[in-house]
């Protein structure tokens, strides 16, 4: 690569960098906890485990749990009945003032043999909710997730150009070699760039896996006002009727008997935008691997409980789903989690050492990084040579 | 000629060995539960290894502290490297 390209390089880094890496150090920062949100939540008692019973009788009937929902908050709407493949004894209520609300008004935990109402999500409480908030859309709402997702679309370019850079900045250098007894300037640029190359792939994935997750919205809005609606439109119309409760009970168990070994992961009531006014959809999950990330939605008429619908999810709305594990790290146990958050670590090296040399030698030009570049690896330094490690050769 | 492609190999064959193995850790999880699983913690776990072994210097008392360079001419870095240091 000529000076010249390479310099246009250095700039493309240097200016992406700087437009992205406050937010960036601040979502790698809040990320950090985030990684163990389940297990905070649980040690904070937030959320709790299914009691311990003997009963393996039959499960309890899912219109009771909505109808004591119901009466804890009488003026709102239950959203979704919400299942969790690690926590099959429970069920989650998802109510809202609306049945569209984006804001949860109350999120009611239930055990699912007995019925019994178990807990009360504590909502928008807490220092995680505030951490949260922080990394999800900095409480700006739609229009802060998605200048986060623009952040992480000018993160993931300044993570290109800085591995076009590493070529010509290691052509003197081994891998792996930190020049510590050079400059300070000289050595945080080595463990920039070390740290840099090795997280590069696990930093571009979580990086261009959260820019996606940013546009959930628009995601599934755009399956709602296609597939959604071609699919609800192909029933022949029908008028609600507000003397019958629709049976999220009957419609639950017509879709388990066509999915066998699937799991519910939600399941829209009737009005809510995932559904239709008058059906449910239910958004099934497979038992095992990639295929427990993906949904399969089941549109079910709310007043005969027969299953209307069956289509697989677009791929765009897959993309998203994939997304998600790949963003948070929760699909490969607890050793996952703690490689997620000891590579979240090297992330925040990488952008600390990258605004330290930046805040350090602002005026830092391309000729000087070149030269630190070009300068010789670590030359003969008498103090080394001296160490007691000498004597092995 | 000769000189440029093994510059490139001695600059890039860490790099994308560890992208590689990355890439593979983070996919095997998704694919599935058993071996995959325990694969993704190997594959993702050694570069972490690897980072902090670095960053700690823990590489240094191999290599006595320097890092010596080819001089100019020189067509194999890695061998320069070897006969400086490597006769313990």
């Amino acid at each position: 690569m000529s000076p010249g390209a390479i310099k246009k390089w250095f700039h493309i880094h240097k200016w992406t960098s700087l437009v992205s890496m406050v937010f960036l150090l601040m979502l790698c920062v809040t990320g950090l906890p985030l990684i163990f949100y389940h297990e905070i939540d649980h040690a904070l008692g937030y959320s709790v485990d299914a009691p311990v019973i003997d009963d393996v009788g039959p499960r309890a009937n899912i219109d009771d749990i909505v109808r004591d929902a119901t009466s804890r908050r009488p003026d709102d709407k239950v959203q979704y009945l919400v299942g969790s493949a690690d926590e099959p004894d429970l069920w989650f209520i998802r109510m809202a003032e609306d049945i569209n609300a984006l804001k949860a008004s109350a999120f009611y935990i239930y055990d699912a043999r007995s019925g019994d109402f178990l807990h009360e999500y504590p909502l928008g409480q807490g220092v995680m909710n505030i951490i949260f908030r922080l990394h999800y859309d900095m409480f700006a709402g739609i229009a802060g997730t998605l200048f986060l997702g623009f952040m992480g679309l000018v993160f993931v370019a300044s993570l290109i150009s800085g591995i076009v850079l590493y070529g010509p900045y290691m052509r003197k250098l081994r891998f792996g070699d930190i020049r510590r007894l050079r400059s300070k300037r000289i050595k945080w640029l080595d463990i920039h760039n070390f740290s840099g190359i090795v997280t590069f792939v696990w930093l571009f994935v979580v990086g261009l896996t959260g820019v996606i997750n940013t546009l959930s919205i628009p995601i599934f809005g755009q399956w709602q006002a296609s597939q959604l609606a071609e699919m609800v439109a192909a029933q022949p119309e029908r008028r609600t009727d507000p003397s019958i409760i629709p049976s999220a009970d009957s419609a639950l168990r017509a879709v388990q008997a066509a999915a066998p070994g699937q799991h519910l992961g939600f399941m829209a009531f009737p009005g809510n935008h995932f559904a239709s006014p008058t059906h449910f959809t239910a958004f099934m999950q497979g038992a095992e691997s990639w295929q427990s990330k993906l949904l399969q939605p089941y549109l079910v008429d709310a007043y005969t409980s027969r299953i209307v619908a069956h289509r697989e999810l677009p791929w765009y709305v897959n993309a998203l789903l994939l997304s998600q594990p790949l963003h948070f790290g929760d699909y490969g146990g607890m050793p996952l989690k703690i490689l997620w958050a000891l590579l979240d670590i090297l992330a925040i090296l990488v952008l600390i050492s990258g605004i330290y040399l930046w805040l350090k030698r602002r005026h830092t030009t391309f000729e000087a990084w070149f030269a630190a570049a070009r300068e010789d690896g670590e030359p003969a330094r008498t103090d080394m040579h001296n160490a007691p490690v000498a004597g092995n050769s | 000629m000769m000189r440029r492609a093994e510059t490139r190999l001695r600059v890039w064959l860490m790099p994308v060995l560890i992208g590689l193995l990355s890439a593979g850790g983070l996919v095997t999880a998704l694919l599935d539960d058993g071996v995959g699983e325990i694969f993704s913690w190997i594959a993702l776990g050694l570069p972490v290894l690897i980072s902090f072994w670095y960053l700690a210097g823990l590489n240094i008392s191999r290599t006595q502290g320097h890092v010596v360079t080819p001089p100019a001419g020189s067509t194999n870095p890695m061998a320069q490297t070897d006969k400086a240091t490597g006769q313990a």
